[in-house]
């Protein structure tokens, strides 16, 4: 997974490096918009970490002018400021996620990982969690090489709640998702799925936990044991 | 003198300063009629003197003996004089009334003390000189008090009367607008700190002291924004030096030292963070449209904190939030408090149990419960100020958390309350106004 970050600030570039590459990233690091223009002009990047106040510019308005020019790489807004308002700015500059300084580095693999896991992105292949494996091109799902017998509606939502892992993914997106399969999603329907997914991952001993945040939604994770 | 001293009124000051002159007005006017009755040249009772000569002559007779005599009612109400034709006094009453000019054979004068009128004439005693005098009227006290009780009360006590009111309702009037000036003023707060005194519709004299106090208002904003943005600048300027701290952390070699390391890092950066808000806060201001729904609201901070909380194995859950309840509130700073009160229960409650958000729609309200071990009656007053912790000595956050929550409520003219979750914890409840 190459991965270009562009932060001024050299000793925290220098621990971020250091950090990310422990997390199996390949970096390059740069500390200028121009340089970073360079950069992704000259290589193949995966991921790109972007901070939000450079010297030369503000990598917001940086952002939205190589998003209107077609740029579709994820990337990570990091930035020392941090209110509500400035994050929906970052969002809507065309960022796929934020983060404030201070944070902490499992935090921010946590996030690239889960950029990286969406349609399209480089780990969005095949979705793994705990001993989980889900091959997103055939749709199967294999726990420690044994495939593992789960119906079309099961595969939507396991494959929803993959790509966001270690986070909330709201009833409504769930819910939606299984439409296609059942019209009538009545209030109890989706708990049913969930329940009978729940019951063959914990069968098959996947590692795999589901927790039901009631009134909010559902969150994957690995089993803690 | 204390404020509520008569004499710091105006209307009462105008209403006793009025009465005074009303009052020496009065005064004025009955010495001057007094004065006038006292000359008295044309107020000569000519009947009664008359009358009064008539009756001396009729009782003009002579006497047995040869002696003139002189019969008048008991106590007449006039002085007298009688004198015989070689101008020797015959009769006279106390205070008789003085020379009649010669040459004439009847008239009438004025003298200091009484109106006479006198005639020569042939009596029943021969030729005699008769003078009468009628006292000026009395003493001039009761002529005062004659006077100001039949003529001029009448007459001055509505006068009296409409100068107080028409005084009184004119400095009402006037001074009206000062009224709306203190409602001003009483709104102007740290989060409204550019609301100036409106000069409209205000007396002359009032406007330099007003002009003095905006003038004043704008310096002392002006201190307060640099204060505040001090505040912010400074909260800004940790983040990077924390967030390389922290990234250090994750090289260093001792696992044990960095993760207590790690926390004390957290709690700087949650300070810096607060402080941020603290200063955030301060210029928060509702605007008249702005609209939030609370039960987006909690299902939002439930999906932020889901993660951190299962992580320290906690369970988050919301209820009523199916159907949206939507209040007049900012959604940052209401995003913000939410989240601090979550946070703090998600810290206070024990392992394994659940936070619980709930959203109510009738008032409308939101209220987050914890399984920990509540809060005493006792200390549920000082939770909101800064810095009060229940057990200093303990863990992470900085106790400017539930301040933070009061505030915003506050902006927010709502009400925070806390009580007890059912099965035990604490509950705290934001209730917003319909």
């Amino acid at each position: 997974m190459r991965l270009l970050l562009v932060e001024d600030n050299d000793r925290l570039a220098q621990l971020v490096v250091k950090g990310l590459s422990e997390a199996g990233f390949t970096v390059d690091r740069v500390a200028r918009l121009d340089e970073a223009g360079a950069a992704l002009a000259a290589g193949k990047f995966d991921i790109v970490v972007l901070d939000l106040s450079l010297p030369d510019g503000d990598g917001g308005e940086w952002l939205r002018k190589r998003r209107a020019a077609g740029d579709k790489l994820p990337f990570l807004m990091l930035t020392a400021r941090a209110s509500t308002g400035d994050k929906v700015k970052g969002l809507n500059s065309g960022a796929d996620d934020y983060l404030a300084k201070p944070f902490e580095m499992a935090e921010l693999v946590a996030r690239l990982k889960a950029l990286l896991r969406r349609p399209g992105g480089v780990l969005g292949l095949t979705l793994e969690l705990g001993r989980l494996s889900f091959d997103t091109v055939h749709r199967e799902v294999g726990v420690a090489g044994r495939r593992l017998s789960l119906s079309a509606s099961e595969l939507t939502l396991l494959e929803l709640l993959l790509r966001r892992a270690g986070r909330v993914v709201p009833r409504r997106l769930l819910e939606e998702g299984l439409y296609g399969f059942d019209d009538d999603v009545g209030p109890n329907s989706l708990e049913a799925h969930v329940s009978r997914l729940r019951k063959k991952l914990e069968a098959a001993a996947a590692g795999v936990q589901i927790h039901t945040l009631r009134g909010v939604g559902y969150l994957a994770a690995e089993r803690s044991e | 003198m204390s404020p509520s001293h008569p004499f710091r009124s105006l209307q009462f000051r105008l209403a006793w300063r009025l009465a005074l002159v009303v009052l020496a007005i009065v005064l004025a006017t009955s010495f001057a009629i007094l004065l006038h009755r006292r000359s008295g040249t044309t107020d000569i009772p000519r009947e009664e003197l008359i009358e009064a000569i008539d009756q001396v002559t009729a009782g003009l007779s002579q006497g047995a003996n040869g002696k003139p005599q002189l019969r008048l009612p008991a106590n007449p109400e006039y002085n007298y004089a009688v004198a015989g034709a070689d101008g020797r006094a015959l009769f006279a009453s106390a205070r008789p009334p003085g020379e009649a000019p010669p040459g004439w054979s009847a008239g009438f004068l004025s003298e200091r003390s009484q109106a006479v009128a006198f005639r020569r004439l042939d009596s029943a005693i021969g030729r005699v000189e008769i003078r009468v005098g009628i006292d000026n009227r009395r003493d001039w006290v009761s002529v005062l008090g004659r006077e100001l009780d039949e003529e001029l009360l009448p007459v001055l006590l509505p006068t009296l009367l409409a100068a107080l009111v028409i005084g009184a309702l004119t400095l009402r009037d006037g001074l009206r607008p000062l009224q709306r000036l203190a409602s001003v003023a009483a709104g102007i707060t740290p989060a409204e700190s550019e609301r100036r005194l409106p000069l409209d519709d205000l007396p002359r004299e009032l406007a330099p002291l007003v002009h003095a106090i905006n003038a004043a208002l704008d310096r002392l904003d002006e201190g307060f924004r640099a204060q505040r943005d001090f505040t912010a600048d400074a909260a800004h300027q940790l983040r990077t030096p924390l967030a390389i701290l922290s990234a250090h952390l994750d090289t260093l070699d001792d696992r044990t030292v960095a993760a207590s390391l790690r926390e004390d890092v957290a709690r700087m950066s949650r300070l810096v963070e607060q402080l941020l808000q603290v200063a955030e806060l301060e210029a928060l201001t509702l605007k008249p449209q702005e609209r939030t729904d609370l039960s987006a609201l909690a299902v939002e901070v439930a999906e932020a904190l889901a993660p951190m909380a299962l992580a320290r194995r906690r369970d988050i859950a919301v209820t009523g939030a199916e159907v949206s309840v939507t209040v007049h509130g900012n959604h940052d700073s209401l995003h913000q408090a939410l989240r601090n009160l979550v946070e703090n229960a998600l810290h206070h409650t024990s392992e394994g149990t659940t936070v619980d958000i709930a959203v109510q729609s009738e008032p409308p309200s939101i209220s987050v419960s914890d399984q920990g071990p509540g809060i005493p009656a006792a200390d549920r007053k000082n939770l909101f100020q800064r810095f009060w912790r229940a057990e200093r000595s303990s863990g992470r956050g900085a106790g400017l958390g539930l301040a933070i929550v009061q505030r915003i409520t506050a902006a927010h003219a709502a009400r925070i309350e806390i009580d007890d979750a059912p099965g035990g914890g604490a509950r705290f409840t934001i209730r917003f106004a319909r």
